[in-house]
């Protein structure tokens, strides 16, 4: 019997924790119980990043956490959370589905990292206590609160914002005292943080789309007979299956809650859609600088087809 | 190692003891201004950042981040003074009960105790330090390997001070345990 | 795993060893039994320290060592003295009332207690044995982590997760920090009549108080600020920690003059060794912590708590009775590492207010730094006064029945924690 720990930092309700169930089931279906999954979900074992270092070292076998804790050290990454890159999730996981999965696949396995799946964290969409937000001229001078990442701060300088960076733990008293006027999250993370409480305008703006991983330590993979790596890399494709489609189910059905709560929800027109888009084409050409531009040309050329 | 306010001059330590004790003295003195700039880098960032959003009404973009470095460093470096002056608190109600003899060799008997977690933490901080470099610090271009050098540093000069005290007995700095710069 | 911890530490505990130290072997010791990879423990020892909310720990006592050399805490007791000087039990009121307003701006006990400590013992001396003042100023100094802003609230907030927020903390604790400081003088002046001690202090005259007020004025606005700002939202504790730095040093370098520039690396050097013990503690606690997950102790105890009683009452009477004597034995920041984050959600599943819970908890372990044998005030106190350990303890016991008397009203009454925290929307 081989145990297998699983880390990772959603909360209990979220997709990606159900998602580790399935995966905790299937595999110990599959390997008839030769192998056994202990999953520790919602940050037990530490934050995400903590996670990710315990992974790393081989302390734990896999996390399930977002690509974000992995564009530093595979800067490729980074051209998947382009702004405004995809349309729909559809056309996110088809690319990610294709060559340039594999692409990532391969740059991660270089560092140590088996990545045995991408799901869904979602579109990041902005929140705001000013004026309601369609056009791009909206954007002009708000205080929104962004994660530590030069692309988004990049992206948000482009668009005329005043980006702010703040630990997540101290945004909601933030927007409270209106100290900052924004701030940009999926549906569900604005609606379990219960910043509809201390907001008013919500906007589909889906600047970017995040995805979820999961990472298993090489030298651990490597170590599992290739009966138990067929089932692990198998459990794991059935549990994102499942998680895809759940937090697709879900993810308007936290729109609606938040509306239910009294945000007022803009959507933005298309034309509105090309013009944020054409006033962030230059994050792309400075991504170049830190990340092979043909990586970045073939995530621009798939997302557009 | 409870009772920081009763010192007594330490023993006339001579030979090596005394090297020892005179390099771990001068380590201290080399890490104390370490310390000093790492708070008032600190202080200053998170004093910044304040400014920069009230007043100028734009952020720092890496300010959160780097004053939790330097934070980091300040904490894990001052760890190795706190214990020259005894400032970790323990449970000494036994220790008080035994002869004076008994009490230095438990004491030296802790240190040693305290010597063995430090080497673990020492090798253990070295691999995730080596683990980690080839990750970059999310809103700068260096490793973040940097957070955990301190924790590195912080063990080989706890394992320094306690291994003098393993040697030389719980006073030996005496009155100087207190004594802010090298003599 | 769990035990193997547990009985690692307390055989290193009672043979003498650092408590940080004894945690972090006993973590050791189950990780590797386990089979468990030991880079887990630097890990776990960076990421807990490596948190913004815990920055105000040595935030709040460089602006404490900066008040001290700034000469402030002398306008302080300039201050008190001019208002309660002449009350029987005199000198005492004056330390209590300074110890207040400097709690009101300290954050930690440890720190108020040296900084009361090394000003007020000669003026003590003066009509007090020193057994006596060191109990006085041990508690007066205990006001610090109560009345707000307090390290020990900081980090129950931090262990708690997003139940309960470091503002609501900070309100919660000015209504039982007031009751607790007037509970000081009365018992103070009870024990100065009873053991006859002579009246000191200036006799009051109102204008004698106006101009010490004026002089303290700048001093007295510095909480107002300082915790207004963080309660109201303005600035996050840390952020508001180095505003109370920036404060201290314009006040002592242009207002009191006292400050020089060549004072500053000190302060900084001293306030950094303050805040390592609380971080060397944090540091190898969060490993004990880590070995208890995956032991799944927290989810064992719950259940075993939950066959016990399913009254919400109960459970705080038992909660408190534990921490009493976890507070004798374990340094209250060790205590809140290890033992928040399995006990604040089981409350909120009985139905507790999280706030109300906390409260409890935090002063609970407050009170336990003045108990011994592991009380960090009173080695505080003996390292300054060269009083006796066993003395002191003696000292200080009406003054410890008093604090655990003012838990109990607050158990029994919770509106004393509560009320000022709802009216201002926590
Ligand atoms: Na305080
Ligand atoms: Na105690």
């Amino acid at each position: 019997q081989t145990v297998l720990r699983v880390a990772g930092n959603f909360p209990e309700e979220h997709s990606a924790t159900g998602a580790m169930n399935v995966f905790k089931e299937e595999v110990e279906r599959l390997s008839g119980g030769d192998l056994v999954v202990q999953n520790f979900p919602a940050m037990q074992l530490g934050g995400a990043q903590e996670n990710v270092d315990q992974m790393r070292s081989g302390a734990i076998f896999a996390v399930f956490t977002s690509i974000a804790y992995f564009t530093r050290s595979v800067p490729e990454l980074e051209a998947v959370s382009l702004p405004f890159l995809f349309d729909s999730r559809e056309k996110a996981f088809e690319v990610m589905d294709g060559p340039v999965g594999k692409l990532m696949d391969k740059a991660l396995l270089e560092q140590g990292f088996v990545n045995l799946g991408y799901g869904e964290l979602g579109f990041r969409h902005v929140t705001n206590s000013v004026r309601p937000l369609t056009r791009l001229e909206d954007f002009q001078g708000l205080k929104i609160r962004l994660q530590p990442n030069e692309v988004h701060l990049e992206t948000f300088r482009a668009l005329g914002a005043n980006p702010q960076s703040l630990d997540i733990s101290e945004l909601y008293s933030a927007l409270q005292q209106k100290v900052l006027d924004g701030e940009e999250n999926p549906y569900n993370i604005i609606y379990t943080r219960r910043f509809f409480e201390v907001q008013k305008y919500l906007s589909d703006t889906g600047h970017f789309f995040d995805f979820i991983n999961v990472v298993a330590n090489k030298d651990a993979f490597d170590a599992l007979s290739p009966e138990n790596q067929e089932a692990v890399r198998s459990a794991m494709r059935s549990a994102i299956e499942w998680q895809r489609a759940e937090a697709a189910r879900v993810d308007l059905e936290f729109r609606e809650k938040l509306v239910a709560e009294g945000m007022q929800f803009d959507e933005i027109p298309a034309e509105e859609r090309a013009r944020l888009r054409e006033a962030t084409t230059s994050i792309a050409e400075s991504l170049k600088e830190r990340v092979d531009p043909e990586v970045i040309d073939l995530v621009l050329e798939q997302a557009a087809q | 190692m409870s009772d920081p306010g009763h010192p007594s001059p330490g023993p006339a330590a001579a030979g090596t003891l005394a090297m020892l004790r005179r390099a771990v003295d001068l380590t201290d003195a080399l890490s104390r201004w370490l310390i000093v700039a790492a708070m008032a880098a600190m202080t200053l960032l998170i004093s910044a950042q304040v400014f920069h959003r009230y007043v100028l009404s734009s952020s720092i973009d890496a300010a959160d981040e780097l004053s939790r470095l330097f934070f980091v460093w300040s904490i894990f470096l001052a760890i190795p003074h706190g214990i020259r002056r005894g400032v970790h608190v323990g449970i000494d109600i036994v220790l008080r009960l035994m002869p004076g003899q008994a009490q230095d060799l438990l004491q030296r008997a802790s240190a040693l105790a305290g010597l063995l977690l430090m080497a673990v933490v020492f090798v253990t901080a070295l691999g995730a330090a080596a683990d980690k470099w080839g990750e970059l610090m999310p809103t700068l271009p260096v490793t973040a390997a940097l957070y955990y050098i301190p924790v590195c540093i912080c063990a080989l000069h706890s394992a320094l001070h306690l291994l003098l005290f393993a040697l030389g007995g719980p006073e030996i700095w005496g009155d100087d345990a207190w004594k802010e710069t090298a003599s | 795993m769990s035990a193997l911890a547990v009985s690692v530490f307390a055989v290193l505990a009672l043979i003498g060893a650092p408590l940080a130290f004894a945690i972090g072997l006993g973590a050791v010791a189950a990780l590797y039994m386990g089979g468990f990879d030991l880079v887990v423990l630097p890990q776990r020892m960076m990421f807990a320290v490596n948190s913004f909310p815990l920055m105000a720990i040595p935030l709040f006592m460089l602006a404490g060592e900066l008040m001290v050399k700034a000469g402030i805490v002398d306008r302080l007791v300039s201050f008190a003295n001019s208002l309660v000087g002449r009350v029987p039990g005199g000198v005492a009121h004056v330390t209590i009332v300074a110890g207040m307003v400097f709690a009101s701006v300290s954050g930690a006990a440890v720190a108020s207690a040296s900084a009361l400590g090394s000003t007020l013992v000669p003026a003590l001396r003066k009509t007090y044995p020193d057994g006596y003042s060191s109990a006085v100023i041990a508690s007066a100094a205990n006001l610090g982590p109560v009345i707000p802003p307090s390290n020990a609230m900081i980090v129950y907030a931090l262990m708690a997760g997003s139940s309960v927020s470091v503002g609501g903390m900070f309100m919660a604790g000015i209504v039982p920090g007031i009751i607790l400081a007037l509970g000081f003088m009365a018992l103070a002046t009870l024990i100065a009549k009873r053991r006859g001690y002579a009246l000191s202090g200036t006799p009051f005259s109102v204008r004698n108080a106006l101009t010490e007020t004026r002089r303290a004025g700048l001093i007295l606005m510095m909480p107002v600020i300082v915790v207004g700002g963080i309660v109201g939202g303005i600035f996050t504790a840390t952020e508001g920690a180095a505003i109370a730095v920036v404060y201290a040093l314009v006040v002592g370098l242009f207002v009191t003059r006292r400050l020089r520039v060549a004072d500053l690396p000190g302060c900084l050097f001293r306030a950094a060794v303050m805040a390592a013990m609380v971080g060397a503690l944090i540091a190898f606690a969060s490993v004990v912590t880590f070995v208890f997950t995956l032991d799944l102790v927290p989810m064992r105890l719950s259940s075993w708590i939950r066959d016990l009683t399913s009254d919400p009452m109960t459970f705080i009477l038992l909660v408190m009775a534990m921490l009493l004597v976890v507070g004798m034995l374990i340094e209250s920041n060790a205590a809140y590492i290890m033992l928040v984050p399995l006990f604040a959600p089981m409350a909120i599943s009985y139905g507790i207010d999280p706030l109300f819970f906390g409260f409890l908890f935090m002063y609970n372990l407050v009170v336990g730094m003045m108990t011994p044998p592991v009380g960090v005030l009173l080695f505080v106190m003996s390292g300054i006064t060269r009083v006796p350990m066993a003395q002191l303890t003696r000292e200080v016991a009406p003054f410890v029945a008093l604090q655990f008397g003012v838990l109990a009203l607050c158990v029994a009454f919770p509106p004393l924690v509560l009320w000022l925290p709802s009216l201002f929307g926590f």
